[in-house]
């Protein structure tokens, strides 16, 4: 299994000014180190207007820079908005080319959709459109980079004429495509396109094992909609690590209080909504109502990394999880490692303790390579 | 005076190798890397869409980020964003990560495109690409001063509240600017409160000084967008500078009539659908020429009336001192063009950096940024 970050660009309140400068020049501090000792690659969500849970409305910028200040890690969307209010997917293929020129063919392609009304509504877009947007849009981009001259689409939510949609990536025959997969009918989506499944949302390492034999029984019979099949499976989980299990409990309590209560919170508005292909997210949206109180205490993270289900504790903790996702078929662990208000230095004390004690316990030689290098 | 760089990252037949796109990408970085040691004031890149050898740079805001973490001073110029083709919030936050990933060294340049192929493959018809820009151009300062921000408007209305981070560093915001060519738009500019990126190639010079002379009148009344008002002129130079004028002529030549034949096909094409628009007559002046009958006589026509710098360092700097005369504040010099090769363009960089650069930056200049409180016509 290969280890990753991933990115939201997050900060809780209290705010302070200059906190988003401070936020991105300490994530590419980050990312710097993680490239320095071997992580595989980072991921980084595109979320907009979403305070405190992601400042990275704009990892196209972000990664340009990224490109230019590491060598080998890997820049993957983890994702990019396909629907067409978001990003055009003309669009999307240029810049994931230019991308790719400009690292040396380092970019992992994730799309997604968007599931936030905050979101959906900003940007004018019905939410039960959008999935065939997003259908649409991903079929399409793998030509826009193969085809010399792309050939053009008349479809129901963008319509083009043949172009020369120029450059063209580097990694032939293209860079890897992924989705984000939160509910179980995007893993088996995943699956039938042969696109890489980018796990989200998974609360514990026990919830995955389902949604990877969904996963692998689609993908045995897929019609991709690139040129190679991404047989892959990656999964994102929170972690912090520190040198003793007292000192991550203490951070990691306000790290998982945020982003348990945060995140719930940004489904609620589908609570009481029945819309077509959001209607997981209404039953999240319940349970975390119910729920309400997300409030942390010792004993109850305590007894959550005793049994395993939260990647947060001391290193051996951490091994521990990891090797639960690796026994259930992920290719790919993406470490969130940058939440709520965690202190820059516990930050880089987490990704330095993942790369000596985990890393290399963890590491196999045949999902070491990325797919599109190999095809 | 200040003095920078222009790109279109334009490579062109026969191809010296099957990577030529990464070349020419790698080449960029390459001389932006050392205009930004020498001293450069700025950058710019355009954004062209299925250009095909007349420009690579489709995605400006990627490779502007990886300018933005290979260099230290120098300001990194969008020159320009097409407004019509990308969501103005998506544009805001661009510019938003673009400018704290800089350092707060962003120049936002804006446009609305000029040839059918961009035009027609967005989905858009000429007639729509001014309105759209107008109504993106007022939007996105006010992303950056309201929050929660709404928005009442033809083609991007904003229904509910949202809030468009992350705020760009530069306060009030980085300077606007828009693309202008015909006088219509240097108007626009002014009334506006936007610097004029000047793209006027082949417009004698008597004709450029009339319509900065009617952007400096204008501007005075201006009902800006922004919360600064950016009276500046930027005029481009398209040139190549050797030690030994006779090699810049030899290879200026052909690449010149390339660049002006190319250029000239792409925007005739909306010319010749401009029955159903007024706003593009003006490329009537253009495609007036047939690109065929553009000969030895033009390029002729552009170095004798100073409208490219091709010789030595005393050439760059006169032609500068010309823009100066007619009021630029600000000159970018444009030399990767045609089969202009690398090496080429370095010794162009190197030799102005070193002998040109100090003296145009010591000379006072007409315009200059003010703060201002943006007009109530543009608030909602």
């Amino acid at each position: 299994m290969d280890l990753g970050l991933q990115y939201e660009i997050q900060r809780s309140r209290p705010h302070y000014p200059g906190f988003m400068y401070d936020i991105y020049h300490q994530a590419t501090a980050q990312v710097i180190l993680a490239d320095q000792l071997g992580f595989h690659s980072v991921w980084t969500v595109e979320h907009h207007f979403l305070n405190e849970w992601s400042y990275s409305s704009a990892p196209e910028v972000w990664y340009g820079a990224l490109s230019q200040v590491t060598r080998n890690i890997r820049l993957g969307h983890g994702v990019s908005l396909l629907p067409i209010p978001f990003n055009h997917p003309v669009r999307v293929a240029e810049r994931i080319a230019v991308l790719d020129i400009m690292s040396n063919g380092r970019v992992e392609c994730g799309t997604g959709r968007s599931i936030t009304e905050q979101e959906l509504g900003g940007f004018n877009i019905n939410p039960e459109d959008s999935r065939p947007m997003w259908e649409e849009a991903v079929a399409q981009i793998p030509k826009m980079w193969t085809q010399e001259i792309y050939e053009g689409f008349e479809g129901k939510y963008f319509q083009i004429p043949p172009r020369e949609v120029i450059p063209k990536p580097i990694q032939k025959p293209h860079p890897a495509m992924w989705v984000a997969a939160t509910q179980p009918s995007t893993w088996e989506v995943a699956g039938h396109k042969g696109i890489g499944a980018l796990g989200f949302g998974i609360s514990e390492p026990g919830v995955i094992d389902k949604l990877v034999a969904t996963y692998k029984k689609a993908i045995s019979n897929c019609e991709p909609v690139g040129s190679f099949v991404n047989d892959k499976v990656a999964a994102a989980t929170v972690c912090v690590c520190a040198p003793t299990r007292e000192e991550a409990i203490e951070l990691g309590k306000g790290a998982i209080d945020f982003t348990t209560r945060k995140g719930a919170e940004l489904f609620t508005p589908f609570a009481n909504k029945d819309v077509k292909g959001y209607e997981y997210y209404k039953k999240m949206a319940q349970q975390a109502v119910a729920i309400g109180d997300y409030r942390m205490s010792t004993e109850s993270l305590q007894k959550r990394i005793d049994s395993g289900s939260v990647m947060v504790g001391d290193p051996e903790d951490c091994l521990k999880v990891a090797k639960q996702y690796q026994s259930a078929g992920v290719d790919l662990l993406m470490a969130l490692v940058q939440v709520a208000a965690l202190p820059h230095e516990k930050v880089m004390q987490t990704i330095e303790l993942l790369a000596k004690h985990v890393m290399p316990k963890i590491k196999n030689g045949a999902s070491a390579q990325s797919a599109a290098a190999g095809a | 005076m200040k003095a920078g760089l222009i790109y279109e990252i334009e490579t062109i037949q026969p191809f010296k190798s099957p990577s030529y796109e990464a070349d020419v990408y790698r080449e960029t970085l390459e001389q932006i890397e050392l205009a930004d040691r020498l001293g450069f004031d700025s950058v710019w890149t355009v954004e062209h869409h299925f250009l095909g050898e007349f420009s690579y740079c489709s995605a400006p805001e990627v490779f502007l980020g990886c300018v933005a973490g290979r260099t230290k001073r120098i300001r990194i110029g969008h020159g320009v964003v097409v407004l019509p083709f990308n969501h103005p919030l998506r544009v805001a936050e661009r510019i938003g990560v673009l400018d704290i990933v800089s350092n707060g060294r962003v120049e936002f340049g804006t446009g609305r495109a000029t040839t059918m192929d961009e035009i027609l493959g967005f989905g858009m018809t000429p007639g729509e690409t001014r309105p759209r820009w107008a109504e993106a151009v007022a939007m996105i300062p006010r992303m950056w001063r309201e929050d929660p921000f709404t928005h009442q408007g033809k083609y991007w209305p904003v229904e509910h509240p949202v809030s468009v981070i992350p705020k760009p560093v530069q306060k009030p915001h980085p300077p606007m600017w828009v693309a202008c060519t015909n006088p219509v738009t240097f108007e626009l500019a002014a009334q506006k409160g936007l610097g004029a990126l000047c793209f006027t190639l082949g417009v004698e010079l008597r004709d450029v000084a009339a319509r900065i002379r009617m952007y400096r009148d204008t501007i005075k009344r201006a009902q800006p967008v922004g919360q600064s008002i950016n009276n500046q002129i930027s005029l481009n130079i398209m040139g190549v500078i050797d030690d030994q004028p006779k090699k810049a002529e030899d290879l200026a030549r052909a690449a010149v009539l390339w660049y002006v034949r190319k250029g000239f096909t792409l925007v005739s094409s909306v010319a010749e659908a401009k029955s159903k628009d007024e706003s593009y007559k003006y490329l009537n002046t253009a495609s007036k020429f047939d690109p065929q009958q553009i000969t030895s006589d033009y390029y002729g026509f552009l170095k004798g009336d100073d409208l490219i710098a091709v010789g030595a360092a005393s050439e760059a700097l006169r032609i500068a001192r010309r823009y100066r005369e007619i009021g630029a504040d600000q000159v970018l010099f444009f030399l990767q063009f045609g089969a202009i090769p690398h090496e080429q363009i370095m010794r162009s960089i190197e030799i102005i950096g070193e002998k040109v650069l100090p003296e145009i930056q010591s000379w006072p200049t007409p315009g200059g940024i003010t703060l201002c409180a943006p007009h109530p016509g543009h608030q909602q």
